[in-house]
């Protein structure tokens, strides 16, 4: 401790003020003085710190960047993405209670309700690099989030199967031998009959 | 239980349709039907308070009689009773409040009615033979009124009625039309009153007259001409509209290049607008109104009806030889032509413009209708045939199949001179008798017997047969279920199916029958004890057959049954092909299946509605022993309900499907008929004719009486109702488009202030 403090710097003010002090009371320097009077200029580093300052201050601050290769910040920027990741994940527990609970039958609100389910996750898919842009603009994680990004657009497809599922069970979806049956043609025979 | 959960069910069901179909409600009965009421061959008549009293024969229905009740003031028939006896006169007891009728079979046997309702009354055998010491009946029926102070004078025509003091003086005098004329009823007080009954043999027209002091007072006529219809045929008027419409598909078909024929129809098209606005003087406020004003003028609803294509004129002929024209929606009569010949057979060729008409004395009659509303002036005779019994028209519309009376050199009457045989196609045709089927192929030059199938004569006959309607379009080949797969229609079209009672064994065949190979395809037998006497209807649907008949056993009660033709039962599997095949080519079999209902009245015919495109729910019209029709909805008769507890969830999301019920009740709305009654006659005709509306047909009975209605069986979905609020939904537009106007630069701004980041 005691060490310390002794290797503790006097204060560049402090220096500065006892070199004045030195100049005042030494008549040799004097036209070091007159010199530096007409000039008139005094340096920042001329003027000695206020009293408690530290001497590291003054010099130009240097901003503390985080390296790149620095695990903890990448580690930090991956579990944001997974949070972006499971986002809409979220939602897959209301979607499914308000499909169900909206029924079956054929009304308009449950089927744009439907429509909606579909469409948003298909646009989010597509719009996926601005729903990581914070952590996208970072080079580091660029090549680490891809996980994450596929789990988000898993998550995004899940709720379009959501909705899929949906319009099925409103038989909306053409998937069945009575939505084509229409377009089949019948054997045709020659020839007509008639009773008479 | 199960009889509580089928009771449960039924009266689900009961609901369900109710809600579901539409019907004959009271705002529509009498407006959209009509019937043309007869009474038939007068044998008797007399005066009961404001009615006459009128017995008649059947002309269908030798073995009953009709006691009609006819308003005297205006000639209305107020009610009709059949008697289930034949009677050959009656007379009124003194207080005019009983009718007595006097049997025609068993002697001196009578039947006592109120002279006011109609109801049996208790006659006893004291009574009876009193009754036929003091009552003259054969008098009864013959010249009534007539006496030595009422003289019908032949050289004048008139009646004259002498002073009941001195007997000589003529105190009234009618002069009668002209001498085919007789007298059926006469009143007077030989003062001042006279009113008389006539009946015009040559016209079927009965009239009545009421002259007070020699001025006439009141006067009506019945026309009975247009009754026991024998024949009858449809036609649609000859609209310019609809011939230029058709001209101009026509030309536009035969554009080789489809952009020729769509420049082709922008132009008419544009044409019909042009004229569309010049008729409207191209006033926005016309169009506007006329978008959503419900025109309600005569005119507009004549136009609206042509449109509807409910414009049709209905032909009927009758042995009396009388084609009537009348109008298929309203029954007005518009022409007759008394031909003079008994008619069997009404057909119309070359586009409706040819009627030609068959006697069974081998005549053929050719009138040209270009002119549906007037009558024509004269027929031309064509060549006089061999004496038939039977008349068909093929289906090519041209050719007429003539089947002799002999039953040997059946001929088929070409109308073009050249027939083009190389491209003609065959045509079967199934002819029918009481014991037999003969079945011959027409092939443009020349018709031969292909097979023949006979019953036993001596026990058995064919009691109902019916083909399939070969005009009928196919929209859909297959059935869907409840978990949307599909039962694959069995739809070859060269079928037929046949009833054939055994009176022996009290026994009915249904048998389906392939009709260019002879060969069996489905048989089915009812051995319980069917009413042999009673009528048998079979209807052939596209891919299912409907008939009834009355079993005595387990109970006596009409059956009304199903068999409906899958190609497979399993859902999803086709067995045929979407190609072109030849009717010997091999075929799979049809998978059956079958089921059977109680009815509870008597059913005396069995038809089908008809729509236009055949998307509208087919309905199975019953015309029924008590004098009514009424219909179901095909999925009511459906082969393939079943018991509650065997339908998974699946099987309840099929459409109209409902659990299997072994009565299906008759609906007091889907009585057609509704306050209406149709004598029954033997062999009815119930046909349906298709509008220009989908959901809407046309159905109507031929026989003793003419009645026609409208039926829609998957309710009017393609006509607005009538309380259509037009002004409610322009008002809601015209409100949307101004609060759109208001609202339109405050989006703007928003949207505006969006894109600079200003905060509101």
């Amino acid at each position: 401790m005691a060490e310390d403090t002794m290797t503790v710097t006097v204060p560049q003010w402090a220096q500065k003020l006892v070199a004045t002090h030195n100049n005042i009371s030494t008549s040799k320097n004097q036209n070091n003085i007159k010199k530096s009077n007409t000039n008139n200029k005094i340096k920042a580093s001329d003027i000695p710190s206020p009293s408690g300052f530290s001497p590291y201050a003054s010099k130009p601050i240097k901003l503390q960047t985080f390296n790149k290769n620095d695990k903890q910040v990448n580690q930090i920027l991956i579990s944001k993405a997974w949070q972006i990741a499971f986002q809409p994940a979220k939602s897959i527990p209301m979607n499914l209670i308000m499909s169900y609970m909206s029924g079956t039958s054929l009304q308009i609100i449950p089927i744009i309700t439907a429509v909606m389910l579909i469409t948003n996750p298909i646009k989010s898919i597509l719009n996926i690099n601005n729903a990581f842009k914070p952590v996208l603009q970072h080079e580091s994680v660029k090549y680490d989030i891809t996980g994450a990004m596929a789990v988000y657009v898993l998550c995004q497809l899940l709720l379009v199967g959501i909705a899929v599922y949906k319009l099925r069970s409103m038989a909306l979806i053409p998937n069945t031998k009575s939505d084509w049956v229409a377009w089949e043609n019948p054997t045709t025979y020659n020839g007509k009959s008639i009773v008479i | 239980m199960t009889q509580l959960i089928s009771y449960y069910g039924f009266f689900i069901m009961a609901m369900f349709w109710w809600s579901v179909t539409t019907a004959v409600y009271k705002d529509e009965a009498y407006k959209i039907d009509w019937e043309i009421q007869n009474i038939g061959d007068l044998k008797c008549i007399d005066r009961s308070g404001d009615s006459f009293i009128v017995l008649s024969e059947l002309k269908n229905n030798k073995d009953k009689s009709l006691l009609s009740w006819i308003n005297v003031e205006t000639g209305d028939i107020e009610y009709r009773q059949v008697l289930t006896d034949t009677y050959d006169g009656f007379a009124i007891n003194n207080n005019s409040n009983t009718v007595y009728l006097k049997n025609k079979n068993g002697k001196g046997t009578f039947k006592a009615i109120d002279a006011k309702f109609g109801f049996a009354q208790e006659l006893t055998l004291e009574a009876e033979s009193e009754l036929f010491k003091d009552l003259n009946f054969t008098n009864a029926c013959k010249n009534y009124g007539f006496n030595s102070l009422v003289k019908l004078d032949n050289a004048d025509h008139s009646i004259k009625i002498l002073d009941s003091q001195d007997g000589k003086n003529v105190v009234l005098k009618a002069v009668l039309p002209d001498d085919n004329v007789s007298v059926l009823y006469l009143e007077t007080d030989h003062v001042s009153t006279l009113e008389y009954l006539i009946y015009n043999q040559n016209d079927d027209i009965y009239a009545y007259f009421m002259y007070v002091n020699n001025t006439l007072v009141n006067s009506w006529y019945r026309d009975e001409s247009v009754s026991d219809v024998t024949a009858y045929t449809v036609i649609s008027p000859h609209d310019k509209n609809i011939e230029d419409d058709k001209e101009s598909l026509e030309i536009e078909d035969s554009k080789k290049n489809l952009w020729d024929a769509y420049i082709y129809r922008l132009q008419t098209n544009f044409a019909k607008l042009k004229n569309a606005l010049i008729k409207r003087r191209l006033s926005l406020s016309n169009i506007v109104l006329d978008l959503f004003t419900e025109d309600k003028s005569v005119e507009g609803i004549q136009k609206r009806n042509e449109n509807f294509g409910f414009n049709k004129l209905l032909l009927v002929g009758n042995e009396k030889g009388v084609i009537t024209c009348l109008d298929l929606n309203n029954g007005t009569i518009y022409w007759n032509y008394k031909t003079g010949v008994p008619i069997s057979k009404l057909l119309t060729r070359k586009n409706e413009h040819e009627l030609l008409v068959f006697s069974p004395g081998g005549e053929i009659m050719s009138f040209d209708i270009s002119n549906t509303y007037e009558r024509p002036e004269s027929f031309t005779s064509i060549e006089k045939t061999i004496k038939n019994s039977k008349v068909a028209l093929l289906s090519n519309g041209d050719d007429i199949f003539v089947k002799s009376a002999q039953g040997t050199n059946n001929v088929v009457l070409h109308n073009k001179s050249a027939t083009d045989v190389e491209n003609y196609e065959s045509e079967y045709i199934i002819d029918h008798d009481l014991y037999s089927i003969t079945a011959f192929k027409h092939d443009g030059d020349k018709l031969t017997e292909i097979w023949k199938y006979s019953v036993d004569p001596v026990c058995e006959h064919i009691s109902a047969i019916s083909g399939k309607d070969i005009e009928e379009p196919i929209v859909n080949i297959g059935v869907t279920l409840g978990n949307r797969t599909v039962l694959y229609k069995y739809l070859y079209p060269h079928l037929f199916v046949v009833g054939i009672v055994n009176t022996k064994l009290n026994s009915l065949t249904i048998q389906i029958i392939d009709s260019v190979t002879g060969e069996l395809v489905y048989s089915t037998i009812h051995k319980n004890n069917v009413a042999t006497e009673k009528p048998v209807s079979v209807a052939f649907g596209e891919y299912w057959v409907v008939y009834s008949y009355f079993a005595n056993e387990p109970i006596p009660e009409q059956t009304l049954n199903v068999i409906e033709l899958y190609e497979s039962l399993t859902p999803n599997e086709r067995m045929s092909k979407e190609v072109e095949k030849d009717v010997f080519d091999s075929r799979a079999p049809p998978a059956v299946i079958s089921k059977s209902y109680f009815f509870p009245d008597v059913i005396d015919n069995i038809a089908l509605t008809k729509t236009k495109f055949g998307i509208t729910t087919k309905a199975i019209i019953l015309q029924l022993e008590n004098g009514q029709i009424t219909y179901l909805p095909k999925y009511l008769v459906s082969a393939r309900r079943k018991d509650e507890k065997d339908m998974t969830d699946d099987d309840k999301k099929e459409f109209m499907a409902s659990p299997y019920v072994g009565t299906i009740p008759i609906n007091d709305n889907f009585v057609i008929t509704h306050f209406r009654e149709i004598i029954p006659v033997k062999t009815p005709h119930l046909v349906s004719f298709p509008t220009n509306l989908e959901s809407t047909s046309f159905v109507c009975s031929f026989g003793h009486d003419i009645f026609c209605t409208k039926v829609a069986p998957s309710s009017q979905f393609d006509v607005l109702p009538q309380n259509f609020e037009r002004a409610q939904i322009i008002y809601t537009i015209i409100g949307l488009l101004v609060t759109l106007y208001f609202l339109k630069p405050f989006v703007e701004n928003k949207n505006l202030k969006l894109k600079w980041l200003v905060k509101e």
